[in-house]
C-alpha cells in the first residue's frame, strides 16, 4: 500500500505486515519445537525418545538401538546375546543390511557367512553373555525393518526411521 | 541429484530461518554475529557436500545456490506478492516525531537505535526532528527529517 497521503511513496502494507509478524511468531515456535524435539531425540542420534530396545534384558537376544537415525550418519546398535560359552553365532536380516553400511563390528567376527536372507556372524567368546556393537551408516531414507537373532535361537525385530 | 536436493533444502531452510529472525536480525553485524555466521556456514558445509568433496560436487552446489538466488530474484520482480513473502516490506516506525510503538516493538527496533540513525546520517538531535523513520526490507533504518531540521 502506498503512503502518498503522508508525502511518502512507500509500499508499506500493515495488514500484510501483521500477517508476517504472526507468521514469524509461529515460525519461532516451530524453531523452538525443533530444538526441543532434537534434544529429546525426535531427530535421531541420541536422546530419551530415540532410544529403543527390542526384547527383554534377560532374554537370549536383547538389542538397543536408535529409533530415529539419519542418512549418512553412523548409528550404533548394541546386541546383548546369551548363548553357550565359546562361539556365538548371530544373524542380521539381509534386507536391512542392504540399506546400511556396516562400518564396525566389535568384537570383530571370526567368520561371516552371507545368504539371501541373512548375514551370519560368528564371534569367539569365553563367556555365555556377550555384548556386540554394530556401527552402521544408514544409506536410505524412511522406515527400515531389522531382525537380529541367534542361529538356531530366538530373534527380535525392530524398526528404525531414517531421516534425510 | 543428491547435491541439488541438499542445496535446495539448505537454501530454503536458511531463507525461512532468516525471515523468522526478522528484518533487524542481521542488519548490523556485531563481532558475535560474525562468529555465529561462520559457525552456521561451517555447519551448513557438511550438509551441502555430504561425503563428496570433489570439485564437481562443489560446482554443482555453488551452481544450484546461485541459480536459486537468480530464480528467487526473478520471481520477486515478476510476482510482487512472492517478493513480499520472501523479502518482506518496509515499516514506518516514527511518524511526525512520534514513535509508533507497536510497529517498533514487533520489529525489535528501539528508540535509541532510531535516534542513533538520525544523529549519524542527518545530525538530528531530537525525535521531534524526525518526519519519518522507516525500517527498510533489508533491516536498515531510513530517516526523513522534518523540513525545519533539514
Amino acid at each position: 500500500m502506498s503512503r502518498k497521503a503522508r508525502d511518502l511513496d512507500l509500499d508499506e502494507d500493515l495488514a500484510f505486515q501483521k500477517k508476517e509478524w504472526l507468521a514469524q511468531r509461529v515460525g519461532i515456535g516451530i524453531l523452538f519445537a525443533l530444538v526441543v524435539g532434537a534434544a529429546l531425540g525426535l531427530t535421531g542420534m541420541g536422546g530419551p525418545l530415540s532410544h529403543g530396545e527390542a526384547g527383554q534384558r534377560q532374554d537370549p537376544v536383547f538389542v538397543e538401538f536408535d529409533r530415529v537415525v539419519r542418512r549418512g550418519a553412523t548409528a550404533t546398535i548394541r546386541l546383548h546375546l546369551r548363548g553357550a560359552p565359546g562361539e556365538t553365532r548371530f544373524w542380521v536380516s539381509a534386507p536391512y543390511l542392504e540399506q546400511v553400511r556396516v562400518e564396525n563390528v566389535v568384537p570383530p567376527p571370526r567368520h561371516l557367512a552371507v545368504d539371501e536372507k541373512r548375514h551370519v556372524y560368528t564371534i569367539q567368546s569365553e563367556s555365555s553373555e556377550v555384548t556386540i556393537r554394530l556401527d552402521v551408516e544408514h544409506q536410505t531414507i524412511g522406515r527400515m525393518d531389522a531382525t537380529i537373532g541367534l542361529v538356531d535361537g530366538p530373534s527380535v525385530h525392530f524398526i528404525q526411521l531414517s531421516l534425510f | 541429484m543428491d547435491s541439488v536436493l541438499r542445496s535446495l533444502a539448505v537454501y530454503l531452510f536458511v531463507l525461512v530461518v532468516f525471515r523468522i529472525g526478522g528484518k533487524r536480525s542481521m542488519s548490523q553485524i556485531t563481532t558475535f554475529d560474525f562468529i555465529l555466521l561462520l559457525i552456521i556456514g561451517e555447519a551448513t558445509q557438511q550438509a551441502l557436500l555430504g561425503n563428496d568433496f570433489s570439485i564437481i560436487n562443489a560446482w554443482v552446489v555453488i551452481g544450484t545456490l546461485t541459480a536459486l538466488e537468480v530464480v528467487f530474484s526473478w520471481f520477486e520482480g515478476r510476482f510482487p506478492t512472492f517478493g513480499r513473502v520472501v523479502g518482506s516490506l518496509p515499516v514506518i516506525v516514527v511518524e511526525n516525531g512520534k514513535l509508533l510503538k507497536d510497529q517498533a516493538t514487533r520489529e525489535g527496533v528501539t528508540l535509541s537505535e532510531i535516534l542513533a540513525e538520525g544523529r549519524e546520517k542527518h545530525g538530528l538531535e531530537r525525535l521531534d526532528q524526525f518526519k519519518y523513520a522507516i525500517l527498510e526490507r533489508h533491516g536498515g533504518i531510513s530517516v526523513v527529517p522534518t523540513d525545519d531540521a533539514r
